[in-house]
Formats: C-alpha cells, structure tokens, sequence
C-alpha cells in the first residue's frame, strides 16, 4: 500500500518541484531596489560634484584602491602598462585592473551601478553614454576641468567627433580613449586578375565613387557553374561596417538633430540603401547565408571576397592572417552628394558618480588620456589613439597596408551612431535591424520596410509603451 | 519517529509533557537545520516573486526609482497599438513546445526501451546516451551552430550526399530556423530517457511471466503491461518537458538571438532582452507573470488530464 502512494507522490512531488524551478526561472532576479540612491534625472548631474569636499584624500601612508573595468582582454596588457607608469608617479594610488567579457559587460555594469559595487572607472561606448549620463550615474569631468586650463587643454587634444560624442548637455562626462572609423579593403591580386587598376588618389580618391564602386564590384564576381565563386563587395546587413557609411554619404541620417524621429525612409537614406542594398540583391555580395557559414573576413582572407567594408581593428589580423596576397585600402565611396563619409566610434574612460575616491581616480582617468598614457596605447597598435598628438603612432609607415592612413583622414569626415538618453539605444535599433533583415534577405521593397521601420521607431523614442 | 513519539505518549501518560518539549526541540532543528534551503527559497525566490508583482506594475530602469503605470505594462502586451513580438513570442513558444515535446517523448521512451535490453556493455551505450544531458548548454550550441551551418555544416553534408539536393540555410532562413532548434531538442533526451528506463526496470517481472502464461505476444506485453506501468513515468516526463520547452532559452540566445525577423524570439529571450538589454524591468515581469500564469495553466490541464491515461498501480478505477 506505501508503495504505490510514495510512486504517485514522487510523481506529483517531482512535478510540483518543477513547477518551483519554473517559479524561480520566471523571476527577475532580486535587484536592490534603489531607494537608496537620491533622485536623479536629467539635472541631477549637473550639480557639482565639489571634489575639495569628496573623501578623496587617504589618510598617510594608506593607498587609495581604483578598479578599473574594461572587456578586452587583448588590450589588458597594455591598460597594465599604463597603471604601472601611473602607480610610479603617484605611489599612493593601486590600480586594479578587472576583464569583464563582454557578452556579460553592459549587465554586470548596469546592474553595479544601480545597486553598488561599480568599479570606480571604467571603459564606455557611445551607444551607453547618452543613457548612463542621462541616469546621472557618471562623474562630471568638466568640473574639474573647469578648474585647471591645462587639464582642459588636454582633454581638447581628442578629435572633435569624439570630444562632441562624450559631452552631455554641454560637459565632458568621459576622457575619450581610442577611437575606429571605416575603409574598404581591396585585394589587389583579385583586381590585377580583373584587368583593373587601383583606383586613383589624387584629391582624396576623389574618383571613387558609387559608380565605380559597383562597376569593380561587376568586374570582380565570378560565377561558375551557376554558383558565385568570386563575390565583388561584402556589403553585409551591418551599420558600422556596412550601409550606414553609404547613408551619411548621401546627405541621410539615422535620427533627426533632435533625436525625435527616425530619418532612414526619407529620400537620401533610401537612395543610399537601394545603392547598397543592390549589390546584395544582384549577386555582387555574398548572402546571409554565405556569411553564416564563412566570417566575412575569412571569406576575403581566402580570396572569397574581393573588397570588404572594414574598421582599422582589423588590420592587426589582416596582417597576420593575409600571406598569399598584397591588400590595400581605399575609402568610403562617393556618393553622388559627393561626400564620402564614414562611421567613428570610440570609447571613453569613464568614473562612477559613487566612487570614494573621486580625485584619485580622476587622476588616473587623466593620466590615461594624457600624451604619456595615450602614447602607451598607440605602441602597441591595437587600436587608434583618440588623441591627435599620438594618434600618429598608429599611423606608422612601416605597418601594412599602403594607404593605411585613411583612417586617420577620415578621422574628420566621419559621425558617429545617434545615441539617446531614453530608451536604450539597442531598444529602438531592434525595429531597423528587423526590417533590413527583411529588405537584405527577403526582398521587401526598401522604402516600405523603412517606413514600417520609422513607424516603430518613433513610437519608442515618443516613450510610447512599455 | 512520529508513530514511536505517538506510541509512548499513550503509554507513558506521566511523560508527555516533558516529550512533548522534546519534540518541539526536534522540531526547532529541524527548521534550523533545513533553514539553508527555506532561507534560499524565502529570498531568492519567493521575495523576488512578490516583488516582481509590485515591478510589473510599474516603469522602472534600474537606475532610476520604479514610477507607478498600474496595468499599462499588460494593456500593452495585449493591445494592437502595443507590443505585437510579446504574443509573437508565445506563439513561437507554443509551437516549439507543440512539436518538440511529443517527439522528444517518443524518442526518449525509444531509446530508453533499446537501452533496457539485456547486452554485454549496454552501460556503455547508456552512458552514451546520457552524455548529452550533462554537456554545458552554451558548448553544444556552439557546436550545433557548425551542424547547422548551411555549407559545411554535417546535416546539409548529409542531405547532399543521400539526396543531392541542397539543404536550407537552417539558422538565418526564417522558415527553418525553429525547426533547427526543434531538431536540436532532439538530441539532448538523456535525462528522460534516464528516468524512464528507471521505470522500466521498476516494473515486476512477475507481470510479464504472467501475461506470457497467459499467451501474449511481445507487442500485447508492451502494451497491456510496459505502457500502463509506465504511464507515471510517462506523465512526469510529460509535465517536465512542457515546463522546459515553453522555457527554452540558450539555444536561440546563442544561435539565433531571437532572429531571424524574430522567428526563434522565445518567450523568455524577449523576456531577457526587455529586462537586461534595454533595462524595461517592469515590462519584463510582466512577461514573467504572463508566461508563468500560461505555464500553470498548460500544466493544470496535463494533470486534469492524467486520470483518463495515467495508471497508478492498485489504483480501483469504475467500482
């Protein structure tokens, strides 16, 4: 009798117990409610932080501890470089330094912030900044800028793009750090086979326009037996290194100048697409599916691909991985406009309001963009320093490939990604990446998937809903 | 112990007052030495829970205090002027569990009977089997991504040589993409297998003999003795793979981030992507509460169900 009772109980009991797991899995996880933290909001920032009052100063003989938090563990060695020359110069201050992947970076980040436990300073992109200064959750640098000219002087060595893209409301919130902007690479053995020449130079490759773009692109795609061998352009459905080059090219934009409505289905963003999105839709670029299978970059390591929309991040891995072949670089094509524009992104070193240390670390935050730190960075040649004094060490002309300095050209004719304060800005990026996706691999007519696109945009930045 | 306390407090009437502190004593450690698990349960999950109540009602970012909206965030899900991927999710949610769970059943009871024969080495094809079950989630979906993948991948590889037809773009068409992670559900049945060949080897030999004196086939003995006195098994199995399947996650978070145009967008992964990619903590509770109310229902009725097929054993049923 027991017996068969305790299997029908284990059966329900076991169910039951699932049914708790779900309970549990179902649940947000506990996050310190924030009551804690005073009122913020879009002024709360701009009181000042009055660092003569903050409980910066240690008291003798004790060092001030520093976490600084970033997610690239190839550049660790060289941010160690840096705290090692800093903590020389001021022996009372320890930098700890701290990887967080980056597939968990914006959570665990977010989420230190609002409950405690941020690291003191940390690394910052653009798509964050407009939100987490808006929360009023970052050090105002400006104030202590404010305060020493030649602190202010040396934080206008950054290049404007990136000094306008790490201000809020008008203060520096953020020292810029390094940046990246975009070219396209040629494989010069490819365009040989094809009977083409490199294209012209002068006046800043003032031939290379979208026409010719397409017609190198027609002229490099091969097909055989009716399967493409050879693909023309990699025009991939991504912004950075892909179609949003093309739009601000042509006068177009993502977002109004106030950051209210969405701009793509409006005549220069549609013309840029349609240019763009061609190459997709008559076989000069390889598919989603291709792309699925081969990484981009592979595909033009293996000669897959002739020429490929790339950010200079690359080139560290083009150089490595390319033997069999010479590789060159050329811009952004010209759009009829006759603007050839580029994306620039960047990261900013960056301090948490509720840090204990305020001084110290905007010591260290200093000390990282100033000629001394910044030039650490640029040696080792991962990524383009922000400022304009060291950003030359990655232009060095012994390093591959020939017209690598585009990059820095480029420089000022570049804009970056329209970044808001609310929502988030991967929020209302969902809808355009949605129906790219549909005009890239589906076929829908461009001007209507940007309208259903603008449609949805504009409500989430309207703060409709949720 | 209970019946011993029992037996004693009627026999020695005298005693039972100084008993009855011991028991209560017992019962003190008991509760503080279960505490590490009713504490865990008290604010790791039940604090959390009521508190997700009070945050689906409101806006809240995170950083900023929760403002009150009452029930905008549900209107929203619901009406047409909000949030269509929300019941796009539970649709795709409900598919996914419609197809995969009645095959991952099948299969796993399969696979259990051919593990349940009397072979030399059939531990080693258990432990086979069962290997899938304890591989880390993220690892296998990497590996399945290369399964999948449309040119080199090792099932397009097979279509091509059996049928020489060129298969889909699995993960990035928007027609197969679910089916790719249906299919992948379909290799990881080691832990109901397991359970199930448990009960298997429960059910009494002398069942069978009886049934063979009565001159059953093999087929009549499976089904008139293996499929009733599994039938609990079955059910549990049944109810846990329901739970599962409407909570998948990792597999479309790490393939497939919901896309492509949001044809592997699981309930849970909008969940996730309101509540920790873009902050929308209050919306993202109220996804919870809605897919845990969808859940509870779902079960409710599997287990309003179970008396018309479930067989428990000395259970007296139409006397």
């Amino acid at each position: 009798m027991s017996n068969k009772i305790s299997r029908r109980q284990f059966v329900q009991g076991a169910t039951v117990l699932g049914i708790g797991v779900v309970l549990a899995a179902c649940t947000p996880k506990a996050t310190p409610t924030p009551e804690a933290k005073p009122q913020t909001g879009a002024g709360a920032q701009t009181q000042p932080q009055a660092p003569t009052t903050a409980p910066a100063a240690a008291p003798a003989g004790q060092k001030v501890q520093l976490r600084h938090m970033i997610w690239d563990q190839v550049q660790q060695p060289a941010v160690a470089d840096q705290a090692k020359m800093f903590m020389e110069q001021n022996p009372d201050i320890a930098i700890e330094i701290q990887v967080v992947p980056w597939s968990q970076y914006w959570d665990k980040l977010w989420t230190a912030l609002a409950g405690g436990g941020a690291p003191d300073t940390f690394w910052l992109n653009m798509s964050n900044f407009a939100a987490l200064s808006y929360k009023g959750t970052l050090l105002n640098i400006q104030d202590y800028l404010d305060k020493d000219p030649n602190l202010q002087k040396e934080w206008d060595m950054n290049f404007d793009s990136l000094k306008a893209a790490y201000k809020f409301e008008g203060k520096a919130m953020s020292w810029p750090r390094d940046y990246d902007t975009i070219a396209i690479a040629v494989n010069l053995k490819l365009l040989e086979e094809a009977g083409l020449a490199f294209p012209d130079e002068t006046d800043s490759f003032k031939v290379w326009d979208w026409a010719m773009c397409r017609s190198y692109a027609e002229k490099l795609t091969k097909v055989e037996g009716g399967r493409t061998i050879q693909f023309g352009l990699a025009a991939t459905n991504t912004a950075q290194e892909g179609w949003f080059n093309w739009v601000y090219s042509n006068g177009g934009s993502v977002l109004n100048a106030d950051k209210t409505k969405c701009t793509l289905n409006e005549p220069p963003a549609i013309e840029a697409l349609k240019d763009y999105i061609a190459y997709r839709r008559d076989g000069l670029s390889p598919g989603e599916e291709a792309i699925a299978s081969q990484e981009v970059n592979d595909m033009f390591y293996t000669g897959r691909v002739a020429m490929s929309i790339v950010g200079d991040w690359n080139l560290k891995d083009f150089n490595e991985r390319i033997t069999d072949f010479e590789y060159d670089l050329v811009p952004i094509p010209y759009a009829p406009t006759g603007k050839s524009m580029c994306m620039i992104h960047g990261l900013g070193d960056t301090i948490d309001k509720n840090t204990k240390n305020p001084d110290a670390a905007f010591k260290w935050v200093s000390f990282l963009g100033s000629k001394d730190g910044s030039t650490i960075l640029g040696k080792t040649g991962t990524v383009i320093p922000s400022r304009r004094d060291t950003a030359e060490l990655w232009f060095d002309p012994s390093f591959k490939p020939k017209h690598r300095r585009i990059y820095l050209e480029w420089t000022d004719k570049s804009v970056f990604w329209p970044n808001t304060a609310v929502p988030a800005t991967s929020e209302w990026t969902k809808p355009i990446n949605d129906e790219l996706a549909l005009a890239f691999e589906q076929g829908k007519d461009i001007q209507q998937a940007m309208d259903d696109a603008a449609k949805k945009v504009d409500e989430i930045l309207a703060g409709k809903g949720a | 112990m209970a019946t011993t306390t029992a037996v004693k407090r009627v026999s020695v009437g005298a005693r039972y007052r100084s008993m009855g502190r011991m028991a209560r004593r017992e019962n003190l450690w008991g509760w503080i030495l279960s505490s590490p698990w009713w504490l865990g349960f008290l604010i790791f999950t039940l604090l959390p829970m009521l508190a997700s109540i009070y945050f689906s009602l409101t806006k809240w970012d995170i950083l900023t205090p929760p403002q009150w909206v009452g029930l905008q965030n549900y209107k929203y899900m619901f009406s047409k002027s909000g949030d269509p991927i929300v019941l796009h999710s539970f649709k795709i949610t409900t598919i996914y569990a419609l197809v995969s769970v009645p095959l991952r059943l099948v299969l796993g009871f399969s696979i259990a009977l051919l593990m349940n024969q009397n072979i030399r080495g059939i531990f080693i094809f258990r432990t086979i089997y069962y290997l899938p079950a304890v591989l880390a989630g993220v690892a296998v979906a990497m590996l399945w991504r290369w399964v999948f993948n449309s040119e080199f991948g090792l099932i397009n590889l097979l279509i091509w040589t059996l049928f020489k037809v060129k298969g889909p773009a699995w993960l990035v068409d928007p027609d197969w993409a679910l089916w790719a992670l249906i299919i992948m559900s379909m290799w990881d049945v080691g832990s109901p297998m397991l359970i199930y060949l448990a009960g298997l080897q429960g059910i009494p030999t002398d069942l069978y003999e009886a049934a063979m004196v009565d001159g059953a086939n093999a087929w009549r003995r499976f089904w008139a003795v293996t499929i009733p006195m599994i039938s609990p098994v079955l059910f549990f199995n049944l109810v846990m793979g329901i739970i599962d399947a409407l909570q998948t996650f990792t597999q479309a978070f790490i393939l497939t981030e919901g896309g492509p145009n949001n044809a592997t967008m699981f309930a849970i992964l909008y969940m996730y992507l309101n509540a920790f990619r873009w902050f929308k903590m209050g919306f993202a509770s109220a996804i919870a509460w809605i897919l845990f109310i969808y859940i509870l229902i779902l079960t409710l009725i599997v287990f309003r169900s179970s008396a018309l097929w479930v067989h428990y054993e000395g259970e007296v049923k139409g006397r």
